[in-house]
């Protein structure tokens, strides 16, 4: 009943258009690629809360499995269902209007390294930092600098012009390197 | 090239003149081009804090995709299955019920009930109190008027003009027919 399939050269798009069509064993194959790349996105998005992020990404698959028809087949299937994934956050920042539970999640697993303590204190900093960005900007740190989306893409996923996504870009790299300032000159590359 | 790009993928010895004109902003120095080339490749690390997803996700939409479809359509037709049933079940019923077996009342029982006209209306006419009018259809009226005892005799004429024209159609009197007559008692 739920043979998987093998062919892992299929695109997404392609995969998408099998699941529509009935074939349910490309669903594992859907999930292996987008099932933790999701998790990640709702987890950092969603104030690191591991179950909230579990239950935005069945939410949207379960969307995906039950309304098949809801994918444009004209459309990147990539930057789509960021774009959807993008609006759940956006729906779940409305509704949480008070967001102070990352706040207390850095006093667990962050000790300083020996090995390297300037690095390991750098990576602290950074975190915290990037934590404490506002939705929007810490969405756009996601996509570009942690997950290496393109520009044309995170302007489909966002919803803006690709100009606006490039100033933003250089304005969020900008305020990371003020807040990180004390660093300057302390680590050496690589 | 992004100005992103440009940090993230190139050396500031490797700059040309133009690079370092459009990162100017971002790194005019040597230490803030490093500075922000770290931010930049640090973060593109998988942060360890980030848990795997659980295996009941994949567990809870594999069995929506693969088991609950053919249940939610398997009661479908059950569903409807059972309707149809019972609307057949009433069908029966509502045909074998037992006023449909009596021979009194299969000739036109209820249009008989409507045209029996109770006598204190002032409209049955001594003569003619026991006869049953019944109309022939909807569109052809009979026309019955009766006699007062004090009316013309146009009235009476009519009367009997009307009786011999729709005559075809008025069934027979109670008197004549005791079967009529127990159905009329039944009914008041």
């Amino acid at each position: 009943m739920t043979d998987q399939i093998d062919d892992t050269s299929f695109t997404d798009e392609a995969l998408i258009i099998l699941l529509q069509q009935g074939d349910n064993r490309v669903f594992d194959e859907i999930y292996k690629r987008y099932g933790q790349k999701l998790f990640r996105y709702f987890f950092k998005m969603l104030w690191q809360d591991k179950e909230r992020a579990e239950d935005f990404t069945q939410d949207l698959f379960l969307k995906l499995i039950k309304n098949k028809a809801i994918f444009d087949k004209d459309r990147n299937f990539n930057t789509w269902i960021f774009s959807i994934a993008h609006n759940m956050c956006k729906n779940e920042y409305r509704k949480q209007e008070v967001r102070l539970k990352f706040n207390k999640m850095k006093e667990d697993v962050h000790t300083i390294n020996a090995h390297n303590p300037d690095l390991e204190r750098f990576t602290l900093a950074l975190h915290e930092c990037t934590d404490a960005l506002p939705p929007q900007k810490k969405e756009l740190y996601f996509l570009r600098i942690v997950e290496n989306y393109t520009i044309p893409q995170i302007a489909v996923i966002m919803d803006v012009p690709e100009g606006t996504v490039k100033s933003r870009i250089f304005n969020l790299l900008k305020e990371m390197r003020e807040h990180l300032k004390q660093f300057e000159g302390l680590l050496s590359y690589p | 090239m992004n100005v992103d790009e440009i940090i993230k993928y190139k050396e500031w010895v490797d700059l040309s003149a133009d690079e370092k004109q459009q990162i100017q902003e971002l790194a005019a120095t040597e230490t803030e081009f490093s500075l922000v080339k770290r931010i930049m490749l640090q973060s593109a690390i998988r942060e360890e804090s980030i848990p795997n997803i659980s295996q009941k996700v994949q567990d809870h939409l594999k069995e929506q995709l693969f088991e609950k479809k053919p249940f939610k359509m398997k009661m479908g037709w059950l569903a409807a299955a059972a309707v149809a049933a019972i609307m057949i079940a009433l069908f029966f019923i509502m045909n074998n019920s037992p006023e449909k077996s009596n021979p009194i009342v299969k000739t036109n029982e209820q249009k008989a009930v409507e045209q029996v006209k109770a006598p204190d209306q002032g409209m049955v006419e001594p003569v003619m109190k026991d006869t049953i009018m019944v109309k022939p259809s909807a569109q052809e009226k009979v026309t019955v008027k009766l006699k007062e005892k004090n009316s013309d005799n146009n009235k009476i004429d009519t009367v009997k003009i009307n009786t011999q024209k729709y005559d075809r159609y008025i069934s027979a009197t109670v008197e004549s027919d005791s079967s009529l007559l127990t159905f009329i008692t039944k009914v008041y």
